[in-house]
């Protein structure tokens, strides 16, 4: 019974949130699209490296290949918006499946350092790639006339399936491989886990929120430009909503977006300091609540809480 | 003939700009191998002890490589107390925080110099370094050449202090297992505070360097971290031979790579050269067992 | 098998405490934020200029300007006009300017840009320095219907976006670079022999003044040793360097990030390449470029520049000549003029000029007022609807949206300069060939660097 009424109240804020869009003012909207496409993709990041020990600098990989994807088949194939997003999804899975093989073989730095290294060419690649515009970048005019009323729909989707995706792997048979590959690699490969193929289902289906997460974020925003696209601060801001929520957990990210965004628009405030501000309090957060934000209201209100959560 | 020379020409100034970049990557390797964290923060410490050193040269007329005698110091001690009230701190909590930690460290360094020194372009450049020299009709880079003799000078120097002073043993121990070193009485916070000195401390050599050697401003820093990465990961973590070998690679990668595939291909072929090598030896070259 | 595990009662609580707490505030917020927005006052308090500028990071020496420009146009509107009159409310109304900090990103740039027109309300908006810029705020602009002023960008990058509703642009277009330098190569006559070594930068500039040079250098009859497109960042150049000094090329031209143009040129000097004429696109724009090649290096190099104190124009607003305007800057921050300044100044004026002649805050009326711009500004005439001249219509022929939006932009015409020792700055520039602006004088004799 006591579950059921938890269930309940999901479902209302489910309603909230979907309701959200018909009475909140343009800029919220704008907010909040960020807020969960952000919190989508640190989801699966914060998974990804705190259960599976799968450190990825790289997954800007796959919000440019996401986002260029999605602009290419609809601009100059003229492919429903809809449909270029899904194929870009399975874009980006089956090329984080082919990637899986070079790059599962390295472990922690190297790993991390890998992925970084593949970003950079994967985006030297696409600097060069007059079919996609190259260094001129890619303006999508198609999605001018889609207003943030819809757009806020995929982008709230994708954060409940992330999370949902997130809390289902943790529990599942795969999760348990994961969690045992990331307290010990070896010792999970003697213990009979198929270390490659479980990592390789991660990192796929991480990669695949992740692209689709660059898919709607250009329509969002409606430029590509391959030295954002496929730059290293989307991991990084990744990295930071995961880690100052508290990564590993599902709350945590949800706090860490909220803040991500809010400071976005803060900071940009105070001219020539922005960065600055960002960067200090970033360390003062660190330093003070080195679990981040949530685990830190977590101890204190002895929420005890399952794991995942 | 004269297309012999010019080839031998190339692989000798790859060779001397891979020393240069060896020796900007040591710091990271120090890190690393000990502490198997990612410093973001790298390029722009170096950057930092460029500023550093510029201002005592505007201020006092100090050639650049003698204001090292006050600049390496100073870096000496910002690795050290960065490292004891900050990284530390963030150690125990995995990986992820530290490269959090060290992208906001990147972010300060980088504004609080551009709210110093502000986005002008600056360098280091002292006259006599910009020479055209003839030796055996080759025509060594100045600039690299400096780089590359400073970068033989302080692998020396560091081998011998890894291989005969306590300290030097203890950082290397402390990596193979953190509980036996302290069962021995090594205190691996301690030894970490140090080892972020040093690791500074040749930074801020590099820093000097490259500052001689290219022009910069307060972004930089980051320029310098993806290849000091790649040189660090292709050696292997921790080996201090990998890391010199690692940055010769990467020289005579960017040189013949520019040669061979044009201009365009150049940064592309040594990223491609560095992950060709991690996917044959998963460890890098001379990487033990992680 | 954990999904069954028995939840304590504490915890539901404690978890229903915080699913309410979360979605009435939520509520909460989304309400209020509503009700503030759908409120709009009759007379406006302010007409809002939205500026997002790189304050901070890679394009950071862009945008240094932007705020004393913005305080002073401000200041003096405000206080010395007593506010822009419009004739919608038959009366003087202030103008407010803000600016936001794009950290040189461009999808914060929409980001900020969507935020200043959904939350400001914003009635025009200014996009400058580089495409990176120019380009994501512009689309923000279309997205939404918000006149737009484009400036300080390259234009065939920006019309990249064509066809364009909302956005007007003053900028640069890439073949007039290479046709201003092959102008002046011509001038030398028989002093540099017809080779031409050339490097660019593998971005959207680079490779727009690759093409154009390709075309006119075979037009002229010059043979080009063409290193091709270098990524950013590239520590070495010996390969190309020996290349060209093999084929004698006394020519050296392209475009490139300042960084990697003095990393080039310090290592010609010390591999004995010696050319006669050094002409580079983009790298030889701002002093404290031109000074950090080191020693004498810079001396006698080319460049070109699209606004000077030498350029005979005057502010719309406060009637400040060029030379006042460099004077002011220079007085106020200590540091050497840039020829962003006059641009980022022009802008304003054209913004200003534009919401005056509308004579409300309606945005197509500002628009269309946009539209029919012609105003003399501080950086020279800006007439969105003046023909192209037929020297201009024979370069734009190749590149079809010149051709096709004419209506969107005016070309700033770029002379060439050369970097000589100063007296009050170490470095400065002159001019030495006014091409295609008579108005502007020659200040100095072009030299060979041997």
């Amino acid at each position: 019974m006591e579950l059921k009424s938890r269930y309940i109240y999901i479902v209302i804020l489910l309603a909230v949130l979907t309701s959200l869009p018909l009475w909140v003012g343009g800029f919220l909207r704008d907010a909040l699209i960020l807020f969960f496409l952000y919190l989508a993709a640190a989801e699966v990041w914060g998974f990804m490296a705190k259960h599976a020990g799968i450190v990825s600098l790289g997954q800007q990989i796959f919000i440019g290949v996401g986002g260029y994807t999605t602009a290419v088949l609809s601009m100059y194939f003229g492919i429903p918006m809809y449909a270029s997003v899904i194929i870009s999804g399975l874009l980006g899975a089956g090329l984080a499946g082919l990637l899986s093989f070079p790059l599962l073989r390295l472990r922690g730095v190297y790993f991390a350092i890998g992925t970084f290294l593949a970003a950079e060419v994967i985006r030297l690649a696409f600097s060069g790639w007059e079919f996609v515009g190259a260094g001129k970048g890619l303006i999508f005019r198609d999605a001018y006339g889609i207003p943030t009323t819809i757009i806020y729909y995929p982008a709230l989707a994708l954060a409940v399936i992330s999370i949902f995706l997130v809390y289902l792997l943790y529990h599942s048979k795969l999760g348990f491989g994961l969690r045992s590959i990331g307290a010990d690699e070896d010792v999970a490969c003697g213990l009979g886990v198929n270390t490659f193929v479980c990592k390789a289902t991660c990192f796929i289906l991480a990669s695949l929120i992740t692209t689709l997460v660059g898919a709607v974020n250009v329509i969002h925003h409606t430029y590509l430009h391959p030295t954002s696209a496929f730059s290293i601060s989307w991991t990084v801001n990744f990295l930071f909503v995961a880690v100052i929520g508290g990564v590993g957990t599902i709350v945590g990210p949800i706090i860490g977006s909220a803040l991500f965004v809010a400071f976005g628009y803060l900071f940009a405030q105070y001219l020539g300091l922005s960065l600055l501000l960002e960067g200090l309090i970033v360390l003062a957060i660190l330093i003070a609540l080195p679990q981040g934000v949530w685990s830190a209201i977590s101890r204190k209100l002895k929420l005890n809480l399952k794991p995942p959560l | 003939m004269m297309e012999i020379l010019s080839y031998i020409n190339l692989i000798l100034n790859g060779l001397l700009l891979g020393g240069l970049f060896a020796l900007t990557a040591f710091g990271l390797s120090v890190l690393a191998g000990i502490m198997r964290v990612i410093n973001i923060a790298h390029g722009d410490f170096a950057i930092l002890a460029a500023y550093l050193s510029l201002t005592i040269m505007n201020s006092f007329g100090m050639d650049p490589f003698l204001s090292l005698v006050f600049v390496a110091p100073i870096m000496f001690a910002v690795g050290y107390f960065f490292q004891k009230f900050t990284i530390n701190r963030v150690l125990a909590m995995g990986a992820n925080q530290v490269v959090l930690v060290t992208f906001a460290l990147s972010i300060v360094i980088q504004n609080l110099l551009l709210l110093i020194f502000t986005a002008d372009a600056r360098s280091l450049i002292t006259p006599y370094l910009l020479t055209n020299i003839e030796l055996f009709g080759l025509n060594p880079s100045p600039r690299y050449a400096v780089g590359f003799i400073s970068a033989l000078i302080v692998f020396g120097l560091i081998f011998i202090f890894f291989k005969k002073t306590y300290l030097g043993k203890a950082m290397r121990a402390v990596p193979f297992d953190p509980e036996a070193a302290k069962m021995i009485g090594i205190k691996s916070e301690v030894i970490y505070n140090y080892a972020a000195g040093l690791a500074l401390l040749v930074v801020a050599i590099a820093g000097v360097l490259l500052g001689l050697a290219f022009t910069f401003y307060p972004d930089t820093g980051p320029m310098y971290v993806l290849l000091s990465f790649g040189v660090v990961v292709m050696g292997g973590l921790g080996s201090l031979k990998g890391t010199l070998i690692g940055g010769f690679i990467l020289g005579e990668a960017l040189v013949l790579g520019g040669f061979f595939f044009g201009s365009r291909f150049q940064l592309m072929f040594c990223y491609l050269v560095i992950l060709a090598i991690l996917y044959l030896r998963p460890r890098g070259l001379f990487g033990g067992k992680v | 098998m954990d999904m069954k595990m028995p939840i304590s009662a504490a915890a539901i609580t404690k978890m229903h405490a915080i699913i309410m707490a979360v979605v009435i505030i939520i509520a909460a917020v989304g309400a209020s934020a509503s009700y503030y927005l759908t409120l709009r006052p009759g007379a406006p308090e302010y007409i809002k200029i939205g500026w997002p500028a790189p304050l901070t990071g890679t394009l950071a020496g862009f945008a240094e300007t932007t705020p004393w420009m913005a305080q002073q146009v401000e200041d003096y509107v405000n206080n010395k006009l007593g506010g822009i009159y419009l004739s919608e409310y038959g009366k003087k109304i202030p103008i407010k300017i803000i600016i936001r900090d794009t950290k040189s990103d461009p999808d914060l740039a929409a980001t900020i840009a969507a935020e200043l027109i959904t939350k400001d309300n914003v009635d025009i908006m200014l996009a400058l320095y580089s495409p990176a810029m120019t380009n994501p705020i512009s689309a923000q602009c279309e997205k939404y219907g918000v006149p737009c002023i484009v400036s300080q960008t390259i234009l065939l990058s920006w019309l990249m976006g064509a066809p364009y509703e909302w956005s007007y642009a003053i900028g640069l277009a890439e073949p007039d670079f290479a046709i201003l330098f092959f102008d002046l190569f011509d001038s030398m006559g028989d002093k540099v022999n017809k080779k031409v070594a050339m490097i660019n930068a593998d971005d959207p500039d680079g490779r727009g003044f690759s093409e154009s040079i390709k075309i006119v250098a075979k037009a002229r009859g010059y043979t080009l040793i063409d290193a091709g497109l270098v990524p950013y960042g590239a520590a070495d150049y010996s390969s190309y360097i020996y290349n060209w000094k093999s084929s004698g090329a006394d020519i050296l031209t392209g475009n490139m990030l300042f960084v990697d143009f003095a990393t080039l040129w310090r290592q010609c000097n010390e591999l004995g390449y010696k050319p006669k004429i050094v002409a580079m696109s983009r790298a030889l724009l701002f002093p404290s470029w031109v000074e950090a090649i080191g020693g004498e290096l810079p001396n006698g190099l080319i460049g070109y520049t699209w606004w000077s104190p030498f350029h005979p124009y005057k502010s719309s607003i406060t009637g400040q000549t060029a030379s006042q305007l460099v004077e002011a800057w220079e007085a106020h921050s200590g540091k050497q003029w840039t020829p962003v300044l006059g641009l980022t100044h022009a802008v304003l004026e054209v913004a200003i000029d534009a919401v005056k002649r509308a004579g409300s805050l309606d945005k197509t009326k500002i628009r269309d007022a946009l539209a029919e711009t012609n105003l003399n500004t501080i950086a020279g005439p800006v007439n969105f609807k003046a023909p192209l001249t037929p020297q201009q219509q024979a370069r734009y022929r190749p590149f079809e949206n010149l051709m096709k939006y004419k209506d969107h932009y005016v070309v700033v015409s770029p002379v060439a300069i050369q970097w000589v020792k100063g007296s009050k700055w170490p470095w400065e520039m002159q001019v030495i060939y006014n091409w295609e602006s008579p108005e502007i004088p020659e200040t100095a004799k072009m030299f060979l660097l041997s």
